[in-house]
């Protein structure tokens, strides 16, 4: 099992800070990804590139509070209790 | 998530509830820093709530959430290269998080340097900084009902 966290537009979607989801069998981020929009659908289209459905530019991703980069989106293998949040372009005040 | 956040300021650079720090404390901590004899300038920067979008639409509030551990650490990040700046001597960036009306303060960037020249530069810099790097998000509320996140 692995932890989602939510800000901004994800916090309001979901109306959660934060939601427990089970590891696909590959336990990639593609799996978690392929969860979340079957929960909630709108999620789809700010997510993923379609119809190729791989993750849009505009995202970045963070497991245990820690960036990955692009190019590690792929081959990185989640494990129980990791925290995973995706995260849409900044906005500071 | 909101538990992890700092509750009171405990004069370090970071997120904060709104409310829980103004300026006239941090430049206070500034001035206790044990080099502010080298120090000749304090340069502030207090980023408040615009009644006006971008697109000029009325706004009514305004609210910030940040992605806490990532925030923290990228604007300590931030914080570390500016001290790396020749003349240089101390620097807090606090960014407010929660619900805020026009003309509340957002953010404060305060930089104590040798001389004004190096303070302007790395003002600036850490202004432009903060505005793109650290992990918080703005959804203007606006007077017509509508509101949307910010990217």
């Amino acid at each position: 099992m692995v932890e989602v966290l939510y800000f901004a537009d994800f916090k309001a979607i979901t109306q959660k800070e934060k939601e427990i989801f089970k590891l696909s069998e590959n336990k990639d981020l593609m799996g978690i990804i392929e969860k979340l929009v079957e929960s909630y659908p709108v999620m789809e289209k700010i997510l993923l590139e379609l119809p190729e459905r791989s993750i849009k530019d505009t995202i970045s991703i963070a497991v245990n509070h820690s960036i990955v980069k692009r190019e590690d989106w792929d081959s990185i293998k989640l494990h129980d209790d990791d925290k995973i949040a995706f995260l849409l372009p900044v906005s500071g005040g | 998530m909101d538990s992890e956040i700092k509750q009171t300021w405990n004069g370090t650079s970071g997120i904060y509830n709104k409310g829980t720090v103004d300026l006239p404390a941090i430049v206070k901590s500034i001035k206790a820093n044990p080099d502010i004899e080298k120090v000749g300038s304090i340069l502030t920067f207090n980023g408040i709530v615009r009644q006006t979008s971008k697109n000029g639409q009325k706004v009514k509030s305004l609210t910030i959430d940040s992605y806490n551990e990532l925030a923290n650490k990228t604007i300590q990040k931030i914080s570390n290269d500016i001290k790396n700046i020749n003349g240089i001597i101390d620097l807090r960036i606090i960014h407010l998080k929660g619900k805020f009306d026009i003309s509340d303060d957002l953010v404060f960037v305060v930089i104590a340097s040798s001389h004004r020249e190096e303070g302007f530069k790395a003002l600036r810099e850490a202004v432009e900084r903060y505005k793109t790097e650290i992990e918080v998000w703005k959804r203007e509320e606006l007077t017509d009902g509508s509101s949307e996140w910010q990217h």
